[in-house]
Formats: structure tokens, sequence, C-alpha cells
């Protein structure tokens, strides 16, 4: 069934009304995934606007919050891969990988937010939310950059080096942030 | 799921490569998961690095078996990639080549599936390519193409290229008010020229548009790409969206 012009202008409409919706929620995302970075800083502190308790909740509300967060990053890392890979700027391409890193980082950071402290950790907490956050930003970013697929080779070239800097960076604040743990 | 279109030889290796990293993570938690609780069944004090990593090399060899084997090539960090495993022609990869590659890469230790720049000679000899929904779809043939009117008095217009006459040798489609001379006429928007414009479609389907007017010095009302105005009888290169305005009325190439 072919569908009518004018329907597709609306739906064009509803599809960048929503667009703009998700880019928000992205930014709101990526304030609460800076919050966990925050917080976690300032664990020690007296500041109460940052300081979330997370270690009074339960395990199914940290993975919730985990997967709010997951989401809000990977849809927002979509948003702007898709659009910096658009251009034919050089630098807009480089900046892709740069935030696909960044977004590494803030996702690690939400991760060693949410886990409790070490010793009182069943399952290594700070891994099991990175891969399932990872897994599920990636998974959120797919949808995403699934809607721009029409961009050409350049575009899709530097959104799977991007998708690959992500999970990199991911894997490398992991793997610091333990050894940081551990110390 | 969508399995959307083939991926390049370099993608699939990016893409294949961050799947592999974050099934590396798994693993790695899986092994932090059993490692203590191994510690203790065994009654050992002080591991060092041997049972760890005798640990996480055999936890590895298990989920490698296990995707590959019995999976069919799916494991955790491909299914949150969506990639997927197919022929050349786009369908689902047989047990026998799956078998294939399999011992191929067993053969190689998957040595050759480390490149991020290559597809790896396990997936090369078994005639494997990977999709993904991110890879844009087997393009229609340039003959399906439409060049669609999307607003103004002529909104609805479209013309399909295989019916251009004349198209496969002058590789050109006219756009205009007058009729005869263009291919696709506008003939209720009256700020388009009777000469408007060009489109130049390649053989490897890029497109170009120049700006003509009936004298050849360019249409009254102009001809705009990605909301700027081109130079008259300048080829300038469309898009990936192929958009553009002529006169105000906007034109998308429907691929």
């Amino acid at each position: 069934m072919k569908i009518p012009f004018e329907f597709r202008d609306k739906l064009s409409l509803a599809n960048d009304l929503m667009q703009f919706a998700a880019h928000i929620a992205a930014g709101f995302g990526a304030l609460m995934a800076f919050l966990g970075l925050s917080s976690n800083l300032v664990n020690n502190s007296r500041s109460s606007i940052l300081n979330v308790d997370v270690n009074s909740l339960s395990l199914p509300m940290r993975m919730t919050l985990l997967m709010l967060i997951a989401a809000a990053l990977g849809w927002g890392m979509g948003a702007l891969v898709a659009w910096l890979s658009r251009s034919r700027n050089e630098a807009k391409g480089f900046a892709a990988y740069v935030i696909a890193i960044m977004w590494g980082g803030l996702m690690v950071g939400a991760a060693d937010w949410l886990a409790v402290d070490p010793r009182r950790q069943i399952l290594s907490e700070i891994m099991l939310y990175t891969i399932a956050g990872t897994g599920f930003a990636l998974w959120v970013a797919g949808i995403h950059l699934r809607g721009a697929r029409s961009d050409g080779p350049r575009a899709l070239r530097i959104r799977c080096d991007a998708l690959l800097f992500f999970t990199g960076g991911c894997g490398l604040f992991m793997v610091l942030t333990l050894l940081g743990a551990s110390q | 799921m969508k399995i959307g279109g083939p991926l390049g030889e370099q993608n699939a290796a990016r893409l294949l490569s961050a799947a592999a990293l974050l099934d590396l993570m798994f693993v790695g938690f899986l092994q932090s998961t059993i490692q203590p609780t191994l510690k203790l069944e065994l009654g050992l004090r002080q591991t060092g690095l041997a049972l760890p990593a005798a640990l996480y090399l055999m936890l590895m060899l298990c989920y490698w078996l296990l995707c590959e084997g019995l999976l069919g090539g799916h494991s955790f960090g491909r299914f949150v990639m969506r990639l997927q495993m197919r022929d050349k022609q786009g369908r689902p990869v047989s047990a026998v080549r799956r078998s294939t590659r399999a011992l191929k890469k067993v053969l190689s230790l998957g040595l050759t599936g480390l490149n991020p720049n290559a597809a790896a000679r396990y997936d090369k000899a078994a005639g494997v390519v990977w999709y993904s929904p991110i890879a844009p779809g087997r393009a229609k043939p340039i003959g399906l193409w439409r060049l669609a009117v999307m607003t103004g008095p002529d909104k609805g217009k479209f013309v399909e290229f295989g019916k251009v006459p004349g198209l496969k040798s002058s590789q050109q489609i006219k756009i205009g008010r007058e009729q005869g001379w263009a291919d696709l006429v506008l003939g209720r928007s009256e700020k388009a020229s009777g000469r408007h414009c060009v489109l130049r479609v390649e053989r490897n389907g890029d497109l170009m548009i120049r700006d003509t007017g009936t004298d050849g010095k360019g249409s009254s009302n102009g001809t705009s790409v990605g909301h700027k105005r081109i130079k008259p009888g300048q080829w300038v290169p469309l898009g990936p969206e192929g958009r553009f305005d002529v006169a105000g009325t906007a034109l998308k190439v429907l691929r």
C-alpha cells in the first residue's frame, strides 16, 4: 500500500518531534550519568544535592536505574553519532569517536556509582552493571542508527568505528575502575 | 528482528571486534563470579595468577564452543549488535557451511578474526557475510527510483526513472514547467522556470543537479541544495538524502 505524500509529511513531523523529545531525554540521561560520577566523587562530602545514596537501594532498583541511564546514554550517543557522521567535515567525524569514548566513561561512571561497597558485593557489581549497561546502550543506539541508515558509506564507517570505540572505552574504563577499587 | 543490509568487510570487522570485546568482558564477569567459589571448594589460599588465567581460558573455550557450535554463531555481543550471519545471497547460513567456518576458526585459533580492518579468513573461506540493521538494505535498481514533488501545488507528482525517455544514454532528467521539454512537469508551480534544472544520474547511483533556466543562464527563482542556492550552469552533487528545492518547491529522489 502506498502512503500518501501528505501523510508522509505528517509522519516526518511526528518523527522530528519524537527526536526532539528523545534528545532532551538523552541530555537528561547524560546528566544523570554525570551525577553518577559526581556523586561517587563527593560521596564523603556533606553535599546534599549530588550525594544520592544508592547503597540503600535494592539490586532490582539499581538495575532499573542503570537501564534508564543506559537507555538515555545509548539514545544520546546514537543521535549524536548519527548527526556528526552525516557531516562531510572531518572534525565532526573525529568528534563522534571522542564522544563515543566519553560515553564509555559515563557508562562505567554510572556503573561505579550504582555498585555497592566492594566488600559487600557477592557478584562483581561494577562488571555486571558495565556489561549490562553497555549491551543495553548499544542496543538502543542501534535503534537510532537503524533509522538513519541511508546516509552513505562514510557515515556507516564512522558509526561502526564509534560503536567500537564506545565498547573499547567501556572496557578500558572498567579495567581502570576495577584496578582502582582493588588498591 | 530486521536483518538490515550487508556490511562491508571493514565495517563488519569493526562491529565484530566490538561484539568480541563485549563477549570478553562477559566471560571476565563469569570468571570473577565463579573464582571465589572454586577457590573455596579446592581449599586454596594463595592462587597467584595461575587459577584466574586458567579459569578464564577454560570459560572462554566453553563460551566459544557454545556460541559457534550450538547457537549457530550467536553470542551476547553479536546479539546486542544485532549482527546476523548470512550467505552472499542474504539467506541463513546452512549447518554445513557453519560447521566448515567453525572448523577453520579452530584451526586458525580464531586469530585472523582479531584484525579490525579486514574480514576473518574463515569468514571469507566459508562465504559468510555479516548483516546489520544499521547498514542500508540492498538498493532498488536505478530504473525503479522515483523523483517526487514533496511540497507546493504540484505535490504528489512523480516520475519513475525507468520511464524517462533516453535516460540510459543521456543520464539526465529535466525538470521545469515546459511540456515537451521537461520529464517532470511542474505545471502548477508558477515560480518554476520553463526549463528550470536538470538532474544527472551517474551509473553508480550518484546524483548531480544543475540549474539551467530557459536561456541557459540560470532559472529566475533558483535551485537550492541544503538551503543554499546553487550557481547556474554548475553541476552540484546531491547528498544521500536526494533532496533539493526548485523555486521553493521541495523535490526528493525516492530510492
